[in-house]
């Protein structure tokens, strides 16, 4: 196998359903040895169909998939060897108890015996089910199964781990659970988890990757989506004389744009500017007026604020990207950063 | 490793069934009950022959719904938990082809081979040795021709309802079919109308090996439209 320094890699990787439904659409996907990328897009945005191809479960329409180094196709077993997945609300064989079905997992895993039998009981362990080992998996509720699925997807301690949603219908003590063990399994793992939900994982992830209605709109870096962010907007919440204020600095020379919305006022600084001065004129405003100064925020979350930026735009724009990309004579590639 | 470690999971879940288990009952019993009466009261030949032809006009029904639900009423299963794991598709489909044979002949023989056997040591009339053993693998074969066009109708539907209706729609017609193509002498009443002459060794030798070459050719080339189709079908 390639020590290439990207685990997983797509090429303009497409996949249209039946002449009907395109779920994915020119895909240049990119995944760092060692690194925790999430991939991340709301409900119906092609993150499990994305992860179905690159498992090989499916076939591209059109494009390449690449793991490893090597092309990802229905029979890559080598390649399936070094990859543990967890799907998004797992379905097991519901006869089994979670022993048969981890020892299972490792035969088809071709794990010998007397690596199998400690290492199933030793996940049995970490993931909490010991008690439960007995029962059959049909008993089991959502958060056991998806600690199963864990189990399983660890059973052949892979280099590459893919979890898609596995958070997903998980109680907030679930979610912290397997948002800990991703931070913790992060330092000497790959590991590509999926999520319609960034607040979940934006803690974890140092790359991420985002998808919408099939494109893939961002892929890089955590700190890259910095620049998409309204790091420039704070607002202030005021309350008194709020019109007094409003009068005041419609007045005044301002270094700063701003705009009211009942009692939050907005203020807006230049991308590159320094916003010290600005500030500091809107509030010596507020204080010769009769207004009181409650709350000072910068605006939203700063992933989640350009995650959203990001989707607004991509749906705003898609005609435009397109004729852009083909001007650029990329043909209808994916802006997104490789 | 892997086709092993299916192979085996599917046997027991073969053996557990209660599909199986009921199968296996109900032939055991009808044969216990008409063979001893059928001896006394006809050939040995056609008392075999009754035994026999149960399996392609009346267990057929259970082979059918045995097999056609091999692979489609996994699905989402079968890509979760196994297919995600280091399995070929390959692998997958002929572990399923096998198990499936494996408990099919297995209820057949179970009551098969102790029936023959006591139809050649108290049966009356015309009986050959030679007749008994293809007459059991006659239809032995034609039972793995139905397990084969049922698991292959499993990886064609994915509703396991489906699957079951369409091979059993399908066998049953098959003698039309057949009647159509001019090939008549290989759907399943031909062959349980001529079992006793098969049995008596009475049947055109010819004619024995063309029905066994047929069977094995079709047999195979429905499960290489199994092996083909499941090996590029999306998940």
């Amino acid at each position: 196998m390639s020590e290439s320094a990207n685990v997983i890699e797509t090429d303009h990787l497409t996949k249209i359903y039946g002449d009907k439904y395109i779920a994915l659409n020119g895909a240049d996907l990119c995944v760092p040895r060692g690194s925790v990328f999430g991939l991340i897009g709301p409900n119906g945005a092609g993150k499990t169909t994305t992860i179905r191809l690159l498992l090989g479960l499916q076939s591209p329409t059109a494009g390449t998939v690449r793991v490893f180094g090597e092309t990802m196709t229905p029979n890559a077993v080598h390649l399936r060897r070094q990859i543990g997945f967890l799907p998004t609300n797992p379905r097991f064989p519901r006869d089994m108890t979670p022993i048969a079905y981890l020892d299972f997992v490792g035969k088809l895993s071709g794990l010998p015996h007397e690596v199998r039998k400690p290492r199933l009981a030793a996940l049995l362990r970490a993931v909490g089910l010991l008690s439960a080992s007995a029962q059959k998996i049909k008993g089991f509720s959502t958060g056991m199964v998806t600690r199963l699925g864990i189990a399983a997807s660890l059973i052949n301690d892979p280099e590459l781990l893919i979890w898609d949603e596995p958070t997903s219908g998980l109680d907030p003590e679930g979610r912290k659970y397997t948002i800990d063990l991703i931070r913790e399994l992060g330092q000497t793992k790959t590991i590509l988890v999926s999520s319609h939900n960034l607040g979940d994982i934006k803690q974890v992830c140092d790359y991420i990757g985002i998808l919408s209605e099939g494109k893939l709109i961002f892929n890089g870096p955590v700190r890259e989506m910095t620049r998409f962010t309204h790091t420039n907007t704070i607002e202030l919440e005021l309350n008194g004389d709020i019109d007094g204020v409003s009068d005041r600095l419609k007045a005044a020379h301002l270094a700063v744009h701003w705009e009211r919305d009942h009692t939050i006022l907005r203020l807006i600084f230049d991308e590159t500017g320094d916003i010290v001065p600005g500030l500091l004129q809107v509030l010596q405003v507020i204080a010769d007026t009769e207004a009181t100064l409650i709350t000072i925020n910068s605006l939203q979350d700063e992933m989640v604020d350009a995650f959203i930026r990001l989707l607004e735009e991509e749906r705003g724009h898609g005609f435009s990207r397109i004729l852009r990309a083909a001007q650029a004579g990329d043909g209808l590639s994916s802006p997104a950063g490789k | 490793m892997a086709f092993q470690a299916l192979l085996e999971n599917d046997l027991k879940s073969m053996v557990s069934s209660w599909g199986v288990r009921i199968w296996l009952g109900l032939a055991a019993l009808l044969a216990i009950v008409s063979l001893p009466v059928a001896l006394s009261e006809r050939p040995g030949a056609q008392a075999l022959a009754e035994v026999l032809g149960t399996y392609p006009l009346i267990w057929s029904t259970f082979a059918i719904v045995l097999s056609a639900g091999a692979v489609s009423s996994e699905t989402g299963v079968v890509a979760d938990s196994i297919l995600s794991k280091a399995v070929t598709r390959y692998e997958y489909i002929v572990a399923k082809l096998a198990s499936r044979l494996v408990t099919v002949l297995g209820v057949y023989l179970l009551v098969a081979i102790p029936s023959a056997y006591l139809t050649y040591r108290y049966g009356t009339g015309p009986l050959s040795t030679s007749g008994i053993v293809w007459g059991v693998l006659l239809i032995g074969l034609n039972m793995v021709l139905l397990t084969s066009l049922s698991v292959t109708f499993s990886t064609l539907f994915s509703r396991t309802l489906v699957a079951v209706m369409g091979a059993w729609f399908l066998w049953y017609m098959a003698g039309g079919i057949f009647a159509v193509l001019e090939i008549e002498h290989l759907s399943p009443l031909h062959l349980v109308e001529n079992l006793p002459a098969i049995l008596q060794g009475d049947y055109a030798e010819v004619d024995r090996w063309q029905i066994l070459v047929m069977f094995s050719l079709v047999s195979a080339a429905v499960t290489g439209v199994a092996v083909l189709h499941f090996g590029r079908k999306d998940l």
